[in-house]
């Protein structure tokens, strides 16, 4: 319970509605249990019902234009091979020390902030260590789908982590970029 | 094609067989070494797990010569470690949610029978 608990609240970002998600999860799981294939993992299929129930509830709860809008990858353009966010740490803080300043309720708040589609990507393979395709499964896409999500997730929470940690003096900006 | 892949295929002896060929030399065959690009392009599957056995040892490679991907090997790495031990892994279920969820499946089940 304790696993869904945590996607519930890295989902939702609310403890009340993380409850609310873990139980409503548990008894959909419980009364659709003759749909559970035995030797699949019970984690991935609790998560599924657990996404899709926060997913109706967001859509019930939001007007179609503001989910839209909180799914849009707000970065501007493709994003390019080389990640300018390590290019600038690479001179700045190669030893990437300045993650060690950022407490867990900011990198909770930027996980939150990032769009729905990349931030359950994010979660699922950096914090429970699901594969690819089990990612794909679960969320219903393709496994490239997934990578550019993941991709793009990652790069997002990556430069808001920078930013903050810069914004806050943990790392200096490249010489460039520092105001007159 | 670079000209650097030309002379590696010329000094292996391959036949420059034209692009997108298949076979042996296209597509990063045995051992064939990848670029900056590419390497850089498959960070993520290197570190989640996700290439094959021939991939994986490329960009290996390829990270262990290069002086400069390494670094963003690295931070890509710390990047990960840090995520895993900050987003809450600790967090649990609070006790009075575990036994809400418990007397509901409890009432459930008698409805049931």
């Amino acid at each position: 319970m304790d696993a869904v608990f945590r996607f519930a609240l890295r989902l939702s970002g609310s403890r009340d509605q993380a409850e609310d998600l873990v139980q409503d999860t548990f008894l959909r799981a419980y009364r659709a249990w003759d749909q559970y294939t035995p030797g699949t993992q019970c984690r991935s299929w609790l998560f599924t019902i657990c996404r899709n129930l926060y997913l109706r509830r967001r859509e019930r709860g939001q007007r179609h234009d503001e989910i839209v809008s909180e799914n849009v990858d707000k970065s501007s353009g493709p994003f390019e091979v080389v990640n300018p966010v390590w290019v600038k740490a690479v001179e700045a803080d190669p030893e990437g020390s300045f993650f060690d300043s950022i407490v867990d309720e900011e990198v909770l708040d930027r996980i939150r902030q990032l769009p729905e589609d990349y931030r359950t990507a994010v979660i699922l393979s950096d914090l429970e260590g699901f594969t690819y395709q089990e990612i794909a499964d679960l969320t219903g896409v393709p496994v490239g789908t997934v990578k550019s999500r993941l991709f793009r997730g990652r790069r997002i929470l990556q430069k808001a982590l920078y930013d903050y940690a810069v914004s806050m003096g943990y790392v200096s900006p490249p010489a460039g970029e520092i105001e007159e | 094609m670079s000209i650097l892949r030309r002379l590696r295929r010329l000094l292996a002896g391959l036949p420059n067989g034209g692009q997108g060929g298949g076979g042996e030399g296209s597509g990063g065959g045995q051992g064939e070494p990848v670029s900056c690009q590419e390497a850089l392009a498959r960070v993520h599957e290197y570190l989640d797990g996700e290439l094959d056995e021939t991939s994986h040892r490329q960009v290996a490679h390829h990270f262990a010569v290069c002086q400069r991907c390494y670094p963003h090997l690295r931070l890509e790495e710390r990047f990960r470690e840090f995520l895993h031990h900050h987003a809450g892994q600790e967090e649990r279920a609070p006790d009075h949610l575990k036994e809400k969820v418990l007397e509901l499946l409890a009432s459930e089940g008698e409805r049931k029978d």
